[in-house]
């Protein structure tokens, strides 16, 4: 672990190389910023911040792109307005064939996947579909709208663009069905994504899929939304160390739903590549707010800490300035002589934030020398 | 009804008064002091005054000259408590003496914009008790001798507690080095009556004297005889 003194600053563009992370900061930077440096998944990264937001920045990592976030989003940064748990992660290059469905559908070997489930086509001739060729539980197409494959399927596009192919499935009714798999080549020791986009294109029952690899179920449950509505792609991710596996193995999407009515989803741009994984760990401390009371006029000297509404030196450090930018004392701060502006900060002793200054003026009106009293 | 009201509306105003003016600071009108010595030097105290003097001292001016806007002139009771006398805008302070004891006053300055001062050091005035004097002798006539005598005795009151100061005359004329509290009258040969006096005065304040005077008369003795013969 190695740890960074930043400078405190009001609007803090500062984006720095840790080897793991750049932060560019819309709050105050607190501190310190805590680094666990490494290359594996276990990098985590602590970033506390005075202020109500951090904007966290990925950094190139050679070799890899595609930075994403723990929310789905894409791209290089990420604002977050609460402390918690982010991770960014960039990844190398997709392993998986025709992830996005693009390729043309002419046979397995074309679209690059095999599956449990019986591949349909528009054209394909189903006498006994009610609604479509995908009426049959336990079939699959490859298309742009489950619509047309369904007529109680909703209609919408497809992950990659909104108008290109999707994996459309009408769910089987048998635990463990594997919907969709493929045999990818790994290399050992190295940190690999595994991730989809799933959505109901019936809102009855949402399918439960899960990844595999090698035939052993890979993280959790994915559970599609009973909520969302047909169409909100869903963004579901795992990760997976290769350790000392090299060479060709199976990745696939089983589904856990054994429902007949429902359990039918689409699933697009399927990745399983190498992935370097950044974990940040953000702690949004509050700025304290220093209220003064002023002006004030007394006689021969001021206590300044009177001027502090709610002045607590338990919970605060306070730092105080004369008229000519001088720090002074808390000693002499309790016992102003000369009339002017000061200005008072407070930090949080536990947190480090320190608020905005806030001036006070202090006059100072001269008071009278002891008298001595003289018989007339 | 209406009236009985009104005697309860009256007596309670008139309970209130009384309630108010009990909560109010009690300045005492004689000393701060009236038990402990007198002082044993005039540099003991800030000002030593007679019996029946008034009390004036005055509190400082600002460095320019000018008066401050107020004074707050404090006054030790007799418990040892300053109380506030009187907020003034002039800075002369003064008061009717009564019983003799030390006097013992505080002021604090305040100037135009409020700010007072610390309050000054006590300023002790002590007041001297009226001073009596009388003669006694133990005969008022004496043989015109000049060895005859007697002892005239100044009677002070107070009798202790202070150092007095005596001076003796005779006839209004001060008898070089008759300053003790007794004169011995002797020496006198011519028949008259002469006038001793005695004058006292406190070795605190000569300011405050007082005299007292006894008359002796000289009697003429008798010629020396002639015996005759018939």
């Amino acid at each position: 672990m190695c740890a960074l003194t930043i400078p405190k600053k009001t609007t803090l563009l500062s984006c720095f190389l840790l080897g793991l992370v750049c932060l560019s900061f819309t709050g105050r930077l607190k501190r310190v910023i805590s680094v666990y440096t490494g290359l594996a998944l276990s990098n985590d990264t602590t970033v506390t911040v005075c202020g109500s937001s951090v904007t966290l920045n990925t950094v190139p990592v050679a070799g890899y792109s595609n930075p994403s976030w723990n929310n789905g989003s894409a791209g290089t940064s990420l604002t977050v307005t609460s402390s918690g748990d982010y991770w960014w992660q960039v990844t190398g290059t997709n392993v998986v064939t025709n992830g996005d469905f693009s390729a043309p559908t002419t046979n397995a070997t074309t679209r690059g996947f095999t599956s449990a489930y019986n591949y349909v086509k528009l054209t394909t001739n189903c006498p006994t579909c009610c609604c479509g060729v995908l009426s049959l539980e336990g079939t699959y197409a490859v298309g742009t709208n489950p619509n047309s494959y369904h007529t109680q399927f909703t209609a919408f596009g497809d992950h990659t663009s909104g108008s290109g192919n999707m994996l459309i499935v009408n769910g089987a009714a048998t635990a463990n069905t594997t919907v969709w798999t493929q045999n990818i080549t790994v290399i050992p020791n190295t940190d690999y994504v595994f991730s989809a986009w799933a959505t109901s294109v019936n809102p009855a029952s949402p399918a439960i899929l899960q990844f595999s690899i090698n035939g052993s179920p890979l993280g959790s449950t994915i559970n599609l939304s009973p909520t969302l509505a047909d169409g909100v792609w869903q963004y579901f991710t795992t990760t997976w160390n290769s350790g000392s596996t090299s060479g060709s193995v199976p990745i696939a999407l089983v589904n856990q739903n054994i429902a007949s009515n429902g359990n039918d989803f689409a699933v697009d741009d399927i990745v399983f590549a190498p992935v370097y994984r950044q974990n940040v760990h953000v702690v949004l401390n509050p700025i304290p707010v220093l209220a003064l009371t002023s002006p004030h006029e007394v006689c021969s000297f001021y206590d300044l800490t009177k001027a502090i509404v709610g002045y607590d030196t338990g919970t605060y450090n306070y730092f105080f300035k004369d008229s000519n930018g001088n720090t002074i004392t808390t000693a002499s701060a309790q016992n102003i002589t000369q009339s002017g502006t000061y200005t008072i900060t407070e930090q949080n002793k536990a947190t480090g934030c320190t608020s905005l200054p806030q001036q006070t003026t202090i006059t100072i009106d001269p008071t009278p020398q002891k008298p001595g009293i003289t018989s007339l | 009804m209406k009236k009985h009201q009104s005697l309860l509306n009256l007596i309670l105003i008139v309970l209130f008064i009384a309630i108010a003016n009990r909560s109010a600071a009690q300045v005492t009108s004689g000393p701060s002091d009236a038990t402990t010595a007198p002082p044993t030097a005039v540099t003991d105290v800030g000002k030593i005054l007679c019996a029946g003097q008034n009390i004036s001292i005055a509190g400082p001016q600002d460095v320019g000259g000018v008066d401050f806007t107020k004074y707050h002139w404090y006054k030790i009771d007799p418990s040892g408590n300053k109380q506030e006398v009187t907020a003034m805008t002039g800075r002369t302070y003064t008061e009717t003496t009564g019983a003799p004891g030390y006097y013992n006053y505080q002021v604090v300055t305040e100037n135009s914009n409020g700010c007072t001062s610390p309050i000054s050091d006590v300023f002790k005035v002590f007041v001297l008790p009226p001073l009596t004097v009388a003669i006694t002798t133990p005969t008022s006539s004496m043989c015109a001798i000049a060895s005859s005598e007697t002892l005239l005795t100044a009677n002070v009151t107070p009798s202790s507690g202070y150092v007095i100061n005596y001076q003796w005359t005779r006839n209004g004329v001060v008898i070089p080095g008759a300053t003790s509290s007794t004169y011995d009258v002797t020496g006198e040969t011519s028949p008259a009556t002469v006038t001793f006096g005695v004058n006292v005065s406190y070795a605190l304040s000569p300011t405050c004297p007082a005299t007292g005077t006894k008359d002796i008369i000289l009697t003429p003795i008798p010629t020396k005889p002639l015996i005759t013969a018939n």
